[in-house]
């Protein structure tokens, strides 16, 4: 049965529930909605039971769910301590339906609708309702932050967006629904934005021109001094705002990249020289600035970066070019833009492609290790061939049972990884967890290090030993690492649990998806038989070799492996 | 007031609105014949109350004389039965003098 999205809420959610339906295709979730006026009920002992697969999203009004607020509201005189009383018992709720469950989505509370409450007094304490409504939020916060799979997402974003018409009063009278179309068709977004981000989809890199996008003017007529960039002037702040929040984007881990048609030096000269640019050269991880079409550019890129055109958006001003791309690269999400730079800013914090479930120290230092990378490339091209260059990076692979620490990591990687990616199994981390938990089953983590730095926990191996069998259930490895013989190291690592649990045979299936093919064709270069269906099996008699060029490290100990291999296995 | 040709171009809006909220479970026809309420139409109860105070919505919206359609229970009581046309007339008829 397909995993369900379980609706959860103190009012009328249907037409909610019904915009939601209407998207299952895209979404992939069949879509419940329980009976409403229900919530702790409904999240502690549903009528129909949650699985480990589902969603469950709770919609709950804070003066529907805590009675206290309700009397708040209406300016009777309540502890504070009786609030958050009440919110404990919200928060213990929401913590059982997240045991049961593979996500919980909490739509964060706000005052409701036109409420004005006590004017100048609402956010004093012991008094206001807007205060008391800033303690209960705090509250739930820190009674919920060690649920890694508990999420929230913002109805004030909701109804700011729609302003005036963010509710019709008869609707709620009428049908006891509190919020008009407009409002659940943001949050429809918001919800499948976050159930993309959960299976790996969000977008990984902005590409962005730069004349008219990045800076006011054309940097090859006026030299980066005729710039509108910074300074008095609006247009000029709209720009140096715009690089700000592409800034914002890569210090959570979204990349940046350039797609401009220019002569490289002048552009490279005004990222350089101009005093009121935020970004500079090392924020970018790579660039195509030249007179070349864009779309070849940002495919190039996309090879540069090991990242499929899926993992792209391109923000241009110029209509014609963004018409271009989306034509020859349909994978790639170019967004209308608007032409007024004023709404620059807006137009990105739009973009709902960005939303993950996690945030890692991987992701925060991923702009550093792309340039480590370019650093290889260029070591790479003054080496005397690829066995050498592999030799000279002296790579550290550390492979590590998978601890409770590195879970969030772990799930993320699990989750966003697509091309070099076995079986493409998507889990939370409370699956992983569970999963990694069950007898007979090892989940190994492997960070990768090299002369020019930490790559970080990198790659992901799971195995499951059945008898004489031990089963490789999922491999995959960031394609930041890839080439450098880690792809090797992690099946030598598979074939040591493979021997220390006694099986004779070592086996693989590979599950195909739109974006692993090359994970396919490692696996075809592994030395491992391939049968039908893409099984692949490796004789566990038979040692599979580690490559010289990388040292292997165990759980903190150096591997004891005796015998390793120059050139085995050219994956 | 609003002529026929006006009601009605409120009618079909607010229709082509309720089909991309997915209020019901086929696309609701904007044709001046196709059935809204009553036999033939796909309209459940929700999507009713959905539809009249859409219509009632958009009337102020066009500063026309306010409706109050939920409050005539002939539009959806037993028996109810109403065309695309047929409430567009009501519009009409609703916002004379």
């Amino acid at each position: 049965m397909a995993s369900q999205i379980h609706l959860v809420s103190d009012f009328n959610i249907e037409p909610f529930a019904r915009l939601l339906r209407a998207q299952e295709k895209a979404h992939g979730f069949t879509v419940r909605a329980a009976d409403f006026g229900q919530v702790i009920p409904g999240l502690r002992a549903p009528t129909e039971p949650f699985a480990s697969g589902d969603i469950v999203l709770v919609w709950a009004r804070a003066e529907r769910i805590v009675a206290g607020f309700a009397r708040v509201l209406d300016y009777e005189p309540v502890p504070e301590d009786a609030l958050l009383a009440e919110v404990d018992d919200y928060a213990e709720a929401v913590l059982h339906a997240a045991r049961q469950c593979a996500m919980v989505l909490i739509v964060d509370w706000t005052m409701p609708l036109g409420y004005r409450g006590l004017g100048p007094l609402n956010g004093r304490r012991g008094i206001g309702a807007g205060a008391h409504l800033v303690q209960m939020q705090a509250h739930l916060a820190r009674r919920l932050e060690g649920a890694a799979n508990v999420f929230s997402l913002s109805q004030a974003s909701w109804t700011a967006a729609v302003g005036t018409a963010a509710a019709t009063p008869k609707m709620w009278y009428a049908a006891k629904v509190p919020f008009s179309p407009q409002v659940f068709a943001e949050a429809a977004a918001d919800v499948r934005s976050t159930i993309a981000g959960l299976r790996g989809e969000a977008r990984r890199v902005v590409v962005v021109d730069l004349d008219d996008t990045m800076w006011g003017g054309v940097v090859g007529e006026t030299g980066w001094q005729g710039l509108q960039l910074g300074g008095h002037h609006h247009l000029g702040e709209a720009f140096v705002d715009f690089q700000r929040a592409l800034k914002a984007l890569q210090r959570r881990g979204i990349q940046l990249a350039i797609a401009s048609k220019n002569d490289e030096a002048v552009a490279m000269d005004a990222i350089t020289s101009h005093p009121e640019m935020v970004l500079r050269r090392d924020d970018f991880s790579a660039w195509r600035i030249s007179w070349q079409d864009k779309a070849t550019g940002i495919r190039e890129l996309a090879d540069e970066l090991n990242l499929g055109l899926k993992s792209l958006v391109f923000l241009d001003d110029n209509a014609s070019e963004r018409g271009r791309v989306r034509e020859l690269l349909p994978d790639v999400l170019v967004p209308e833009w608007p032409a007024d730079p004023t709404r620059y800013v807006q137009a990105l914090h739009a973009l709902r492609c960005f939303d993950v479930t996690t945030i890692s120290a991987e992701d925060a230092s991923r702009t550093q290790m792309y340039a480590q990378e370019r650093e290889r490339r260029e070591a790479a091209r003054g080496a005397g061939g690829p066995d050498a260059w592999l030799d000279s990076l002296g790579v550290v692979v550390e492979a590590q049972l998978l601890t409770a620490d590195d879970l969030p990591r772990a799930t993320q990687l699990l989750n966003k990884t697509n091309q070099l990616n076995l079986a493409t199994r998507r889990l939370s981390e409370t699956e992983l967890s569970e999963w990694a938990a069950a007898d007979g089953r090892e989940v190994w983590t492997f960070r990768v290090s090299d002369r020019f730095g930490q790559s970080g926990l990198t790659g992901l191996l799971s195995v499951e030993h059945e008898g004489a069998r031990t089963r490789i259930v999922d491999y995959l490895l960031s394609c930041r690492v890839m080439g450098r013989k880690v792809e090797e190291t992690m099946l030598h690592h598979a074939w040591t649990r493979a021997r220390a649990h006694g099986a004779v045979e070592l086996e693989a299936m590979f599950s195909p998806t739109e974006r692993n093919g090359p994970c396919l064709q490692l696996w075809r270069a592994s030395g491992f038989a391939e049968s039908p269906e893409h099984r692949f099996a490796w004789q566990a008699d038979a040692e599979y070799l580690r490559p010289a060029s990388v040292s292997l490290e165990v759980n903190g100990l150096a591997a004891r492996d005796a015998h390793v291999a120059s050139d085995a296995h050219a994956v | 007031m609003a002529s026929y040709e006006q009601a009605l171009v409120v009618v079909q809006g607010v229709i082509r609105d309720l089909n991309d909220q997915q209020v019901a479970p086929v696309e609701l026809s904007v044709s001046e014949d196709a059935p809204l309420i009553g036999p033939g139409g796909s309209l459940d109860s929700l999507g009713l109350v959905s539809l009249l105070v859409a219509v009632e919505e958009s009337a102020s919206a066009a500063g026309w004389k306010p409706l109050a359609l939920l409050e005539d229970t002939s539009l959806y009581g037993e028996g109810a039965s109403f065309s695309v046309r047929q409430v567009a007339e009501l519009i009409r008829d609703r916002t004379e003098g």
